[in-house]
């Protein structure tokens, strides 16, 4: 049965927390709920005033033509790869026990859904540091995903020798085919279903990847990299619209599926005080032909130069990569190494029939790169990033399903008319500066 | 009684392939018949052509099932290819197979990486299909 439509109001101002993630279920909608969460954090009202203060420092106002903000070519006709991947939610949040499989120790470490980039090394330090409780010297990874390549390296800082055995390597996993965000929390777990420590887990987590994946900038083709990020919106503050998706009864526990956007857990608050934050654009400083916007600055991670870094990484240690498939559990049995850390991400479904693990689709647009550009934006609910290895296109909320849009969806086949929609909104955003 | 014996073994052999598959038995030693792979053939084309291709050739994202196909189930247990394509296939709808239609498949993608062709028809039975090993074929892909 359906329920009412809900309204999606815009930000009445403020200044807070606005990650670019896909868990935001308009263009600026949920900001007002981010912002407010962020300022819960700082301690309600006396806290905001504080937050504020820290970051009074006046913005540079950018101009187009004159700070040199370079419109995105956004055209069908510039689409040159369209990427689908599948992301392992579990609503208990990521599988990171141990068990025994004959005389092997396996760590499992996968279920991340849409925070895998995100978490990954926090969750591999998690991971590498239950498996060292045996004392092994030498351990097994499976997987290459981004997953795995941070669970071998992580392995090898800790002095271990480690082979990877994966079917695929990077690039060629569900990993590369992500939007790369930093979006720690994105579909993580539900709030419900979620152990009561979660919350602390993911936050030691989040930071821990945070700080790793700091030490990655500044590199040679930027593996990781920052930009400022603009919600924009044709709605001016506190207007509101009808929200188009109508929601449904019940919830995870009566339907074994959730039904609401608000059953997802959202930790991001637990970390605002390293994140950058963001500033509503005043009507002088608002560069983009809409009523209203807010900028912030967000991590992304270029994949081609981070997948050569890691790789380079871990072949430079010693380690070994081995091209295998494994079919069921019992064959981990035949690896020389005692202690495994098992990465397989969706693939655990069928590997160790974990049926708690739930596909989300998801799906990229790339463009030809526009080095020019320097800035992500997300609009009507399409993000757009400018990568090294092509202007990311994602179609995060066509429909105002917010977390739920994809939900059980296995589909890996790309949907061109998908993008080409995102396209399209982007577009019709940029034709109506001046020529 | 020379005649009658070959008579009763060509009647009863097919039978014994598909109910329990000797010791020895491997994928070189026909386990399925062409009529079985040409129902896996119309399977294939409708549930899997879309993403692994007409010719089976897969894709960037999407894996082949010939050539390198064999080397990744080679040595295992025809039970887990079957049992694989029974619960994780199509990928876009899980499940939805039966077990005839699981190894109908089977016997299609055998029949396209070249291994030879018997009488009797690839059996759903577990423990059958557990005493069939995986082996590369004799004859390479043109």
């Amino acid at each position: 049965m359906l329920k009412e439509l809900r309204v999606v109001t815009e930000p009445d101002g403020g200044t807070g927390h606005c990650g670019m993630g896909e868990r935001d279920t308009e263009d600026q909608g949920l900001n007002r709920r981010t912002l407010l969460k962020a300022s819960l954090a700082c301690g309600g009202i006396a806290g905001l005033a504080a937050c504020a203060d820290r970051v009074a420092l006046p913005l540079p106002p950018p101009r187009f033509g004159k700070k040199l903000l370079m419109p995105y070519r956004a055209s069908p006709d510039r689409i040159i790869d369209i990427k689908c991947c599948i992301r392992p939610f579990r609503p208990q949040g990521p599988r990171l026990d141990a068990e025994r499989v004959g005389d092997k120790l396996v760590v499992h470490n996968y279920g991340h859904s849409g925070s895998g980039w995100s978490l990954s090394w926090g969750s591999a330090d998690v991971a590498v540091e239950k498996a060292r409780t045996a004392l092994p010297r030498r351990m097994a990874v499976i997987g290459c995903g981004i997953i795995g390549l941070t669970s071998a390296i992580t392995a090898q800082r800790a002095g271990l020798d480690v082979t990877i055995y994966a079917r695929d390597l990077f690039p060629r996993t569900r990993s590369v085919r992500a939007s790369g965000w930093w979006t720690p929390s994105s579909r993580i777990a539900l709030t419900a279903a979620a152990a009561p420590d979660f919350a602390d887990l993911w936050e030691r987590m989040a930071r821990f990847s945070w700080k790793t994946y700091g030490s990655y900038l500044g590199l040679a083709d930027r593996p990781v990299d920052f930009c400022d990020s603009y919600f924009l919106s044709d709605l001016a503050p506190g207007e509101s619209r009808p929200r188009r998706y109508q929601e449904r009864d019940g919830d995870y526990a009566s339907t074994g599926m959730p039904q609401h956007q608000s059953e997802f857990a959202d930790y991001t608050a637990r970390i605002n005080d390293v994140e950058p934050r963001s500033h509503r654009l005043t009507a002088s400083d608002n560069p983009f032909p809409v009523q209203s916007g807010v900028q912030s600055s967000t991590m992304f991670f270029n994949f081609s130069s981070m997948g050569h870094v890691l790789l380079s990484e871990f072949r430079e240690a010693g380690g070994r990569i081995e091209i295998r498939e494994f079919h069921d559990p019992s064959e981990l049995a035949s690896l020389p190494e005692p202690v495994i850390i098992n990465c397989p991400g969706y693939a655990a479904r069928d590997l160790w029939r974990d049926s708690s693990l739930i596909p989300i689709r998801g799906q990229t647009g790339w463009l030809v790169p526009q080095p020019e550009v320097t800035y992500a934006l997300r609009y009507r609910g399409v993000m757009v990033l400018p990568k090294s290895d092509g202007v990311m296109i994602h179609n995060v909320d066509p429909n105002d399903m917010g977390d739920l849009y994809g939900l059980g969806d296995s589909n890996e086949l790309p949907d061109r008319a998908d993008t080409e929609d995102a396209v399209r909104i982007i577009a019709e955003l940029f034709s109506r500066l001046p020529a | 009684m020379t005649t009658r014996y070959a008579v009763w073994i060509a009647i009863a052999l097919p039978a014994t392939l598909s109910a329990v598959a000797s010791a020895d038995t491997t994928t070189l030693s026909g386990v399925y018949n062409e009529a079985q792979a040409r129902r896996g053939a119309d399977l294939y084309a409708l549930h899997c052509a879309l993403c692994h291709g007409a010719s089976l050739s897969g894709s960037y994202e999407f894996p082949s099932l010939t050539g390198g196909f064999v080397a990744r189930w080679a040595g295992t247990p025809l039970d887990r290819l079957v049992d694989y394509v029974n619960r994780a296939m199509p990928l876009h709808q899980p499940g939805a197979l039966s077990s005839a239609e699981s190894v109908d498949l089977v016997a299609f993608i055998l029949e396209k990486n070249r291994f030879p062709s018997g009488t009797g028809e690839l059996s759903t039975d577990a423990n059958s299909l557990g005493h069939i090993q995986f082996r590369a074929p004799e004859r390479l892909l043109p």
